[in-house]
């Protein structure tokens, strides 16, 4: 009697939390619609909603607002919100896969494979945007790929090797764009391949939410589906394979979406860090470890961290922080912290 | 044991004295002092004296605005080594075709000291703020001249002291001459404006539309001299990056883009969505700010000519007998020898390297 009362109002716990964090998701993104650079009032955000939504033309004295609200504000909100549940969710199916705490999605080198890739088509190509994006995204690919083909070798301790094929992959790409640095033009070339390392939503517009969607969606479709395996492959590759799960190719599937993911957000946005490794900790602390919950959790948590995170780097002053700087600031306390409790049971 | 152990300490401390001999050996250099006469005496950038036997006839130098000070004293064929950036730059290339056969010294980041030193240079010519290199070269007994020129009066300064050290005292002057006139004109007709008559100027840096001027750098006091208002006045640090909203905020009655910057170009900025609503969109007031030879608006001698420019956009009444082309090709005519229009300029358009 005791023990199923336990498990309904775990249960009911649960959904509680799920519906108070998707209701502090909501009230975040509405917040930031109205707070920035530009003054734009509720009253004015609902008309020109309406005027959208009926195809009625703008009157003058909306036309800003209505630009601000649609191109500007939207589009960079949309991208917060996929890009914080995206780093998220990797960050917890790496954290399960590697069973380490410590682990973020850059692990097996997809932020400097990115990294490196925008800066080839910087230097080749030129300005195009569409390049830069199409390099970051497939040299992302490209140094996981590595990484893992490298990883693969070892039976064994598989889990390990995988970590320091990723430190090599990683390390490769950012002394290869370290080269690029060096060779770069001073004056054209290697600003915007800084500026981009950087990270951030100020130029995110409605052409790079439908470019990265398709993707995204899938992706994190995909891993919710398998969420639940990760408690199996928690357990160690031997109890999980005699529980009847391809450790290998569940390995695989999860890294590939996983990379598939971050690889299309880090295209459009540039590297953001600390997101990954944190949010899925502070879901972890919040609903527990169990990746049916934990998975879907973090990815409405993320979005809510990344959409604060932004909110801060374009408002606290007049200039642009970069959000890396933000999240960095939040990021290493929360960890220390953290850190300091566990060595504390 | 004990002796193999003390022959050991002794060889040691042979060894150690050779190498402190030899390295005191090299310090204390080349204090060769020409006997008698002229000697140049200049002060550099740094306030530091540059001491110089007769007008330097072999110059290095990897910094390019001072490569570009050399073009404008006359003094090009001085030229003996430069920077990998000026082989390619097409204004250098187009006055003098055979820089691309100079040896290359590196960069001022990264510089290539024994190269510098096997041209045997009479002078070398460095970024005034990278310390270190300056006294790193002065130690190997070669006259170093550090350039600064973060302003037009720095500029000016600088053009002076290296006229003298390259012998080119009357082309320093008449350049000083042009500058200060040209000044003067200016500031006589914008002096009196009021503040509400002086249009709000957004400067597209060289990041794209998302990166501007703040009050600390040359193209606020540029903008302000011309008669008008900096945008991002309100901002420090150099050059800024601000968010969209900010730029559609400030709304500006111009916009002005400078040579170097990426990923945009006007008609981009004329496209774009998310700017439809500022004024200076709304009437296309936005342009190049020349020219497609060599940046005008940041400290060089062709500064003056960016001045006038962008005065002229701002107050076209003021400055309506203004000929922009007639300046530009008599100013390139005087000092590098072919009219603007003969090299290639044109006010319109962004360079290409």
């Amino acid at each position: 009697m005791n023990k199923t009362l336990k498990f309904k109002s775990s249960k009911t716990r649960e959904q509680k939390l799920f519906l108070l964090i998707i209701l502090i998701l909501l009230v975040t993104f509405f917040f930031s619609l109205t707070v920035g650079r530009y003054e734009l009032e509720w009253a004015n955000i609902l008309k020109v909603i309406k005027l959208k939504v009926t195809s009625q033309p703008v009157p003058a004295d909306l036309f800003t607002d209505d630009v601000v609200f649609w191109s500007v504000r939207l589009p960079r909100l949309v991208m917060a919100l996929m890009v914080g549940s995206v780093l998220a969710v990797s960050g917890t199916v790496f954290q399960g896969l590697f069973r380490n705490p410590l682990v973020s999605p850059d692990i097996l080198g997809v932020s400097a494979g990115a990294s490196f890739g925008a800066g080839m088509a910087i230097l080749l190509v030129g300005e195009s945007a569409l390049a830069i994006q199409g390099f970051a995204f497939g040299f992302g690919l490209l140094a996981v790929t590595l990484a893992y083909q490298l990883g693969r070798r070892c039976r064994t301790d598989a889990i390990t090797v995988l970590v320091l094929a990723g430190v090599i992959v990683s390390a490769l790409f950012t002394a290869g764009l370290s080269f690029l640095k060096y060779v770069a033009d001073p004056y054209e070339e290697l600003p915007a391949l800084v500026f981009w390392t950087m990270g951030g939503f100020s130029t995110i517009v409605w052409k790079d939410i439908v470019m990265t969607l398709p993707v995204i969606l899938i992706g994190m479709l995909i891993l919710f589906l398998l969420r639940w395996k990760l408690d199996i492959m928690a357990l160690g590759d031997e109890e999980a394979m005699s529980l009847g799960v391809n450790v290998t190719k569940m390995r695989f599937l999860y890294i590939t979406f996983a990379t598939l993911i971050v690889a299309s957000s880090v295209s459009a946005c540039g590297t953001i860090g600390w997101v990954g490794l944190v949010v899925p900790h502070m879901a972890r602390l919040i609903i527990g470890p169990g990746h049916n919950q934990l998975v879907s959790f973090a990815a409405i948590l993320g979005a809510v961290f990344m959409i604060l995170m932004d909110t801060i780097a374009r408002t606290i002053s007049g200039g642009e922080i970069p959000i890396g700087i933000i999240t960095s600031f939040i990021g290493a306390p929360f960890l220390a912290y953290l850190l300091w409790r566990q060595g504390q049971e | 044991m004990k002796k193999y152990n003390k022959i050991l300490v002794l060889m040691l401390v042979v060894v150690f004295s050779l190498v402190l001999v030899c390295a005191g050996c090299s310090q204390g250099d080349t204090d060769t002092t020409a006997k008698g006469d002229k000697k140049i005496t200049v002060t550099d950038g740094l306030g530091r004296e540059v001491v110089l036997d007769k007008a330097a006839e072999k110059v290095v130098s990897p910094y390019g605005i001072a490569v570009q000070m050399m073009f404008t004293l006359g003094a090009q064929d001085s030229l003996a080594g430069v920077g990998s950036p000026m082989l390619k730059n097409p204004f250098f290339k187009a006055i003098k075709p055979d820089i691309v056969d100079l040896p290359v010294v590196g960069t001022p980041q990264e510089f290539n000291i024994e190269q510098c030193i096997s041209l045997k240079p009479d002078l070398v010519l460095l970024p005034g703020r990278n310390k270190e290199l300056v006294d790193n070269l002065e130690a190997k007994g070669i006259n170093v001249f550090g350039v600064v020129a973060e302003d037009m009066d720095e500029l000016k300064n600088s053009v002076l002291e290296l006229g003298k050290a390259l012998g080119k005292e009357e082309q320093a002057q008449e350049f000083v001459k042009y500058y200060d006139d040209t000044m003067k004109m200016v500031n006589d007709k914008t002096a009196g404006i009021d503040d509400k008559d002086k249009p709000t100027v957004y400067l597209v840096g060289p990041m794209g539309v998302l990166s501007t001027c703040s009050q600390d750098m040359y193209q606020n006091y540029l903008i302000e001299l011309a008669g008008g208002k900096n945008a991002a006045a309100e901002l420090k640090g150099g050059w800024v990056d601000v968010s969209p909203e900010q730029v559609i905020n400030w709304n500006p009655d111009i916009m002005v883009a400078v040579q170097y910057t990426t990923g945009v170009t006007i008609e981009d900025i004329l496209k774009d969505k998310r700017w439809q609503g500022i004024d200076a969109v709304k009437n296309k007031e936005v342009f190049w700010f020349p020219s497609i030879l060599n940046p005008w608006d940041y400290p060089s001698p062709e500064a003056a000519l960016g001045i006038q420019w962008l005065a002229q956009k701002l107050h076209p009444e003021q400055f309506k007998d203004l000929d922009m082309v007639k300046e530009a090709d008599d100013f390139y005519k005087k000092f590098y020898g072919k009219t603007f229009t003969e090299l290639g300029g044109d006010l319109t358009s962004q360079e290409k390297y």
